[in-house]
C-alpha cells in the first residue's frame, strides 16, 4: 500500500460510494470536511491492527454474559393488539386511503 | 432550602406525609425553570439573544399539563389513603432520546423534529407509575453523538449552571444541567460512552450507568445498541438508588433486559464499607492516544487537580474502613476509544437507516423525481453533521471487505477490555476488588465551542468512561470537589456486573465522610443570580 | 435446447402460521385486514423499539428442518441485512446470515415420468417479512401489515433441471408444509413464495455459469412459465454470442414478460452484522426432541407405504396422501373396514372426496366418520342395501350425523329382495303401461331398462336391480 493510501484510506471516490450507500448527499464543503474527519479517525482505528489477538479470542457482542439464569424468557405466541395503530399512521408525512405514500422507484424494462 | 433543591427522597417523604402537596412541588419546579432556564431549544433558524448566555436552556419541550395531571393524581391518591408510589410528587426530566407518548420525541435532531411518539419508553412509564411528575424533555447532543451537547439541532444548547460559558457535558447535558440547577430533582439520561457520567461530573451531580441489561431500553432511540444504558441523574446517591429501584428490571419489550429481580438499592446505603477492596489504576490517570503527526503512541496525564480529587476521595474511603489497593493494571483501557469508534459507528449507521422520510419525522419539502432522491434529500437535510460522520464511518468499517479487519477485530479487542475487568474483580484472582476508583473525566468542563478543536484531551475524553460500556459493567460518577476555576470535579466508581448496590453503598459512604466539606455547600452560579 | 442444460435452484420464502409475528405481538395473518391496521411500534420500525423473539417460530422452523433431514444448529444468530426499501421500515431486515438455524438436508422429489430428483438444501433460516407496496400513478403506496410476519427461507442447491422439476419441488414442498402444520402454504396469499435462480450450460459440463434471479412468481403455473421464458431468453442470448449477466428479473404474470429489476446486489452491500438487540437462538437436544416428538409420517413416505401395504396404484396413493387429514381418514376407514383396502379407496376417492370438495369440509371435520363409511361399505357388501343407496347414504350421514344403520332402518332403505314384493310392483307397472309392454313384445327389448327404472322408482330405489331385471324378462315374456 502506498504511503498516501495508508494515511488517507478513504479516497474521494470511496467516500462518494459511502455517501451513496448511506442515501445521503453532501455539499463540496461538507464532503471534504467529513472525509478529513474520517481519515483522522481511521488513524485511531488502525491502532487496533497492532493488538495481538489470537484466533481463539472470542468476540464480545455484549459486555455482560447472558447466562441461562439472567437470559429473559422467550416470548409466548400470544396476540396482543397495539391499542393505537392510527397514531402510528398519523406520523406519516403523506397518507392516502390508509396507505403511506412515497414516490416510485425507477425500473428498467428488458428488451 | 427551597423546594426545588430538596433531594427527591426528602420531597417524596414530605409529600407522603402531606407536609407539602405534589402540586406545590410542581409549582416550585416550574417557577425555578422559568427563573433559570430561558428559552427552550428550537430548530434553526434561531436568532441569538444576549439573554441566552445567562440561562441554562436545559429544555426542548416542557410538559406542564402532563405534570399537573400527574400531580393531581398523586395528591388524590394520598388523600384517599392509597399508595402514591415511591417517587410521589417528585418532578423529573427526561432526555429527549426517549419516546414519550403524545410528546415531541426528537433525539435532538431535525429529522425527528416533528415526531410525536405514539408510545412511551418503559423507564419513563415506570417513573410515572411511581408517582413522578414529568416536567418535560431535555436537550442532548444530536442522537447522543457528542460530549458537550453543542451538536443538538435545537438551539440554544444547554449551559453549565456552575459557569454559563462552559458546556454541561454530553450527551446527557440537558439532564445534568437540569438537576444541577434544581429543574427537577431527577433526570433520566443515557450512557453509551460516558454520556451520563461525564456531564454529571461536569455539573457536579451524581450520574450512574447501570450494568447493561439492568434497565430496559424499550423506547430509547437507539445509537449503539450494545452500549446504550438508561440511567439516573440525581443530586445525591440516595436519590440515584431510589430512581434505579423504579426503572430497573426485566421488560417483555426488551429481549436484552436481564431476567434479574431488582434488589432494593437503598437498603445497603447505610452499611459500612469496612474491608471492601477499592482499587486505583495508573491506566486511568493518563490519556493514551495516537499522535496524529507521528502516528506513535503518546501519553498525557489527566489534570493534576482531578488526580488530587480522586486520591482525596480514596483517603475518605480509607477513613471509612475500605482497603485502597494501588497499581491495578487495566492495560487495555487505551483501546477503548478506537474500539468504540468502530462498534458504535457500525451500530449507529444501521440504527439510523430507518430515518428515511417515509413513515415519520422529517421529509424533504422539495419536489423529488423518485424515491432514492427522497431518501437522500430527507436525510441530508434532516441530519446534522455529527450523525452524518458516524453514518459514513459505520458504512466504511462494516462493509464486507473491511469487516474482518475492523468490526470483528474491534469485537475481539472488546473481549480484552472486558477481561481487564473480569481479572480485577475475580473473587479468586490476584486483586479481588469490589470496585475501582477512577477519575470520571480528564478535565473539567471546557468552554463552549472548544470541542471541535484539536486538543487531544478532548478527543479522547471518553477514554475513562467508555471501557465500562464495552464491558457492560456498572459505573457511577460522584461529585468530589471543585477545581481552582470553580468547576466541579467528578470521581468514578466501577464495579462487577450487577453490583450497583455495592457502588451506591460506597458512594454513600463517601458522601457521609465528606459531608462537612466546604465544597458541598457551594451552589451553582445560576442559582446565585436567580 | 438440446445442446444446453438448464440449471435451476429455488429460494423459497415460507410464511409460518404462528399466531403472532416473529418479533412483536401483532397477528401473523392479516390477509383480510385494511392497510396499516395490524401494526405496532415494533413492526413499523419506530424510533426506540426492540425486537422480541416468538419462541413458536423457532419450534416450527426446527420441525421443518428436521423433516427435510437438515442439521438443526444448537446455536444460531440473527443478523441485520441493511438496505433501503420503502417496505422495510427499519432500513434493515432481521435475518440469519452465516450461522442459520439449520444447514444441509434434502428432499427426494418424484417426477411425473417416474424419476426421482434429489434436491439438496443448502440452508434454512428464519427472518422477518417486509410490508407490501402497490404502484399507483407513479407513486408507491405502502402497507406495513405484513412487516414482521415470520418467514422461513430455504435455499436449494442448483439441482433442478427443468421448469417442470422446479414446479414439482414446489408442489411437494407445499404438501409437506401443510402436512406438518408449519404453513398454510397458499401461494395466492403469498404464504409460499419462490424465487428461481436460472442458468444454462452446455450438456455434459459440470461448472456453473452466471445466473439470473426471477422474482415475484405467484403460482406454480407462473413459475413454470417464467422459468421456461428465461431459459429461452438465455439460450437465444448465448446463441447470438451474448453474455448472461446476473440480473434480477421481475415476472409480469399478466403479460408473460420478464423485466429487469436491478443488478443482483452483492452481499457486501448489505453489511451484515450480528443484531445486538437479540440474543443467540439456542436449540438444545432436549428442545429438539420435544419439537420432533410429534413428527408425523411424512407424505412421500406414507405414499410409498400405502402403495405397498394396501396394494394401491401410484395415482390412488398420491391422491389419498395429498393431505394429511385425508390420508388419516383413509387409513382409519381401512382399519375399520378390515377387508380390501382398494374397495375403501374407491369410495374415498370418489364419493367422500367429492363431498369434501363440494362442501369445503376438512376430512377430520366430517360427520361421516371413517367408521361410518366402513359401515356403509359393509352393508353394500352384505346386500343389505344396493350401491346407489350406499352412495346416497354417504350424503345422508353427513347431513344428519346419524349412524348409517339407524338411517337405513328409520327410512326403510333396506334392499328389497323379496321376490313377491318385486313381483307385485312389476305387475303394477305392466298393467299401467300397456304401450311400453306392447313395444317390448314387439321387439324393442332395450326398453327393459325403462321398466327396471320404473320398478326402482316405485320401490324408492330399494329393489334389487339384478333380480328385478331377471323377473321382468320372465314376466314380460309371458
Amino acid at each position: 500500500m502506498s504511503n498516501n493510501q495508508q494515511k488517507q484510506p478513504i479516497t474521494p471516490d470511496l467516500f462518494d460510494h459511502l455517501v451513496t450507500l448511506a442515501s445521503l448527499e453532501l455539499s463540496q464543503e461538507e464532503s471534504e470536511y467529513l472525509r478529513q474527519q474520517l481519515n483522522n479517525q481511521m488513524k485511531a482505528i488502525d491502532e487496533l491492527e497492532a493488538i495481538p489477538l489470537s484466533d481463539e479470542t472470542a468476540i464480545t457482542t455484549h459486555g455482560v454474559s447472558y447466562t441461562p439464569q439472567i437470559t429473559p424468557a422467550i416470548r409466548d405466541d400470544q396476540w396482543q393488539a397495539c391499542p393505537n395503530p392510527e397514531e402510528i399512521l398519523a406520523q406519516a408525512p403523506e397518507v392516502r386511503d390508509g396507505y403511506v405514500v412515497v414516490p416510485d422507484i425507477p425500473h428498467t424494462d428488458l428488451e | 432550602m427551597e423546594l426545588p433543591d430538596l433531594p427527591a427522597h426528602t420531597l417524596a417523604y414530605l409529600i407522603r406525609r402531606r407536609e407539602i402537596s405534589a402540586m406545590q412541588a410542581l409549582d416550585a419546579a416550574l417557577e425555578r425553570i422559568s427563573a433559570v432556564d430561558g428559552r427552550p431549544g428550537r430548530l434553526a433558524p434561531v436568532d441569538s439573544s444576549a439573554e441566552d448566555a445567562e440561562k441554562v436552556h436545559a429544555f426542548i419541550t416542557l410538559t406542564p399539563e402532563r405534570a399537573r395531571a400527574q400531580a393531581e393524581q398523586v395528591d388524590r391518591k394520598i388523600s384517599q389513603g392509597e399508595d402514591p408510589g415511591p417517587l410521589a410528587g417528585v418532578p423529573f426530566t427526561v432526555k429527549d432520546i426517549y419516546c414519550v407518548q403524545g410528546t415531541p420525541s426528537t433525539a435532538g435532531s431535525r429529522i425527528l423534529g416533528n415526531f410525536v411518539a405514539p408510545y412511551t419508553a418503559t423507564p419513563v412509564s415506570r417513573l410515572e407509575a411511581a408517582g413522578g411528575l414529568m416536567l418535560g424533555k431535555v436537550n442532548l447532543d444530536e442522537f447522543t453523538y457528542g460530549s458537550s451537547n453543542e451538536s443538538s439541532a435545537f438551539q440554544p444548547s444547554p449551559r453549565n449552571p456552575w459557569n454559563l460559558e462552559r458546556v454541561p457535558g454530553g450527551s446527557s447535558g440537558g439532564s445534568a444541567a437540569a438537576v444541577a440547577a434544581g429543574e427537577g430533582a431527577l433526570s433520566l439520561g443515557t450512557d453509551t460512552a460516558g454520556s451520563i457520567r461525564q456531564p454529571a461530573a461536569f455539573c457536579g451531580v451524581v450520574g450512574m450507568k447501570p450494568t447493561y441489561g439492568r434497565v430496559s431500553r424499550y423506547g430509547l432511540i437507539a445509537f449503539g445498541s450494545s452500549l446504550d444504558c438508561p440511567g439516573p441523574v440525581a443530586s445525591n446517591v440516595t436519590d440515584a438508588a431510589l430512581m434505579l429501584n423504579v426503572i430497573a428490571g426485566p421488560d417483555s419489550h426488551d429481549g436484552t433486559a436481564a431476567n434479574l429481580a431488582v434488589p432494593d438499592f437503598t437498603k445497603d446505603l447505610k452499611k459500612d464499607i469496612r474491608g471492601l477492596r477499592i482499587g486505583l489504576s495508573p491506566d486511568y490517570f493518563r490519556i493514551t492516544y495516537i499522535d496524529p503527526l507521528t502516528g506513535e503512541f503518546d501519553q498525557q496525564p489527566i489534570s493534576s487537580e482531578i488526580e488530587s480529587a480522586v486520591l482525596s476521595a480514596a483517603g475518605y474511603l480509607a477513613q471509612m474502613g475500605a482497603d485502597i489497593v494501588e497499581d491495578i493494571p487495566m492495560p487495555h483501557t487505551q483501546y477503548g476509544v478506537p474500539v468504540y469508534f468502530v462498534i458504535s459507528r457500525v451500530e449507529a449507521a444501521s440504527n439510523l437507516h430507518r430515518y428515511d422520510g417515509v413513515k415519520y419525522g422529517f421529509r424533504t419539502p422539495d419536489r423529488v423525481a423518485d424515491l432514492p432522491e427522497l431518501y437522500r434529500k430527507s436525510r441530508a437535510e434532516g441530519f446534522g453533521i455529527q450523525p452524518k460522520l458516524r453514518i459514513l464511518m459505520g458504512m466504511y468499517v462494516s462493509a464486507a471487505q473491511y469487516s474482518k479487519q475492523y468490526y470483528n477485530r474491534a469485537l475481539g479487542v472488546r473481549t480484552l477490555i472486558r477481561n481487564d475487568f473480569e481479572q480485577v474483580f475475580d473473587p479468586q484472582g490476584e486483586h479481588r476488588l469490589d470496585a475501582l476508583l477512577t477519575p470520571t473525566t480528564p478535565t473539567t468542563a471546557f468552554p463552549m465551542g472548544d470541542i471541535y478543536g484539536d486538543s487531544v484531551l478532548m478527543q479522547y475524553a471518553d477514554q475513562l468512561t467508555v471501557p465500562a460500556n464495552h464491558a457492560g459493567v456498572p459505573g457511577i460518577s460522584l461529585p468530589a470537589g471543585f477545581a481552582e476555576d470553580g468547576l466541579p470535579i467528578g470521581v468514578q466508581l466501577l464495579g462487577p456486573d450487577f453490583s450497583e448496590a455495592r457502588l451506591l453503598q460506597i458512594g454513600r459512604a463517601f458522601e457521609l465522610a465528606s459531608e462537612g466539606e466546604e465544597w458541598r455547600k457551594r451552589r451553582p452560579a445560576i442559582l446565585k443570580t436567580a | 435446447m438440446s445442446a444446453y442444460e438448464a440449471v435451476i435452484g429455488l429460494e423459497t420464502h415460507i410464511q409460518i402460521n404462528t399466531t403472532t409475528k416473529i418479533f412483536c405481538t401483532c397477528k401473523a395473518d392479516s390477509w383480510n385486514d385494511p392497510p396499516n391496521t395490524n401494526i405496532c411500534p415494533v413492526c413499523t420500525g419506530l424510533p426506540g423499539v426492540l425486537p422480541v423473539l416468538n419462541g413458536r417460530v423457532v419450534e416450527k422452523a426446527a420441525l421443518l428442518a428436521a423433516a427435510m433431514q437438515a442439521d438443526v444448529q444448537p446455536v444460531s444468530y440473527f443478523d441485520r441485512k441493511n438496505y433501503f426499501y420503502p417496505d422495510l421500515p427499519k432500513g434493515y431486515q432481521i435475518s440469519q446470515y452465516d450461522q442459520p438455524l439449520a444447514q444441509g438436508g434434502c428432499m427426494d422429489v418424484p417426477m411425473p415420468d417416474g424419476q426421482v430428483r434429489r434436491v439438496s438444501i443448502h440452508k434454512l433460516h428464519i427472518e422477518e417479512d417486509a410490508g407490501k407496496t402497490i404502484n399507483e400513478n407513479g407513486q408507491r403506496l405502502i402497507d406495513f401489515n405484513r412487516c414482521g410476519v415470520p418467514l422461513i427461507e430455504m435455499v436449494t442447491g442448483p439441482d433442478l433441471r427443468s421448469a417442470e422439476e422446479a414446479a414439482q419441488y414446489l408442489i411437494r414442498l407445499r404438501q409437506l408444509l401443510r402436512w406438518l402444520g408449519v404453513s398454510e402454504a397458499d401461494m395466492e396469499k403469498g404464504h409460499l413464495r419462490a424465487d428461481a435462480n436460472v442458468s444454462i450450460r452446455l450438456q455434459g459440463v459440470d461448472y456453473l455459469n452466471p445466473k439470473t434471479e426471477i422474482k415475484n412468481v405467484n403460482s406454480i403455473v407462473s413459475l413454470r412459465d417464467a422459468i421456461n421464458a428465461e431459459i429461452d431468453r438465455q439460450v437465444k442470448q448465448v446463441e447470438s454470442g451474448g453474455q448472461i449477466e446476473a440480473w434480477t428479473l421481475d415476472w409480469d404474470d399478466n403479460t408473460g414478460v420478464l423485466r429487469k429489476m436491478r443488478s443482483k446486489e452483492t452481499e457486501a452491500d448489505y453489511r451484515y452484522f450480528r443484531d445486538p438487540d437479540l440474543l443467540p437462538v439456542h436449540i438444545d437436544e432436549n428442545l429438539l426432541e420435544r419439537i420432533t416428538a410429534d413428527m408425523p409420517e411424512l407424505p412421500l413416505a406414507r405414499r410409498a407405504r400405502f402403495g405397498q401395504q394396501y396394494d394401491l396404484p401410484e395415482y390412488d396413493a398420491d391422491i389419498l396422501t395429498g393431505e394429511r387429514s385425508l390420508s388419516d381418514y383413509y387409513e382409519q376407514a381401512v382399519h375399520s373396514y378390515a377387508a380390501d383396502p382398494k374397495r375403501v379407496s374407491n369410495w374415498v376417492m370418489n364419493d367422500v372426496l367429492r363431498m369434501i370438495n363440494e362442501r369445503s369440509i376438512a376430512p377430520d371435520q366430517l360427520r361421516l366418520t371413517p367408521e361410518y363409511l366402513a359401515g356403509i361399505i359393509k352393508m353394500v357388501d352384505a346386500g343389505t342395501i344396493n350401491t346407489s343407496t350406499g352412495k346416497s347414504l354417504v350424503e345422508k350421514v353427513e347431513d344428519t350425523g346419524q349412524a348409517p344403520t339407524e338411517i337405513v332402518e328409520a327410512e326403510g332403505l333396506g334392499k328389497v329382495s323379496d321376490e313377491d314384493a318385486i313381483r307385485e310392483i312389476i305387475a303394477g307397472v305392466i298393467v299401467s303401461n300397456p304401450d311400453q309392454v306392447a313395444s317390448y313384445k314387439g321387439g324393442k327389448t332395450t326398453i327393459i331398462g325403462w321398466f327396471v327404472g320404473q320398478v326402482m322408482k316405485q320401490s324408492r330405489g330399494k329393489a334389487d336391480p339384478q333380480l328385478t331385471r331377471t323377473m321382468l324378462e320372465e314376466l314380460l315374456s309371458e
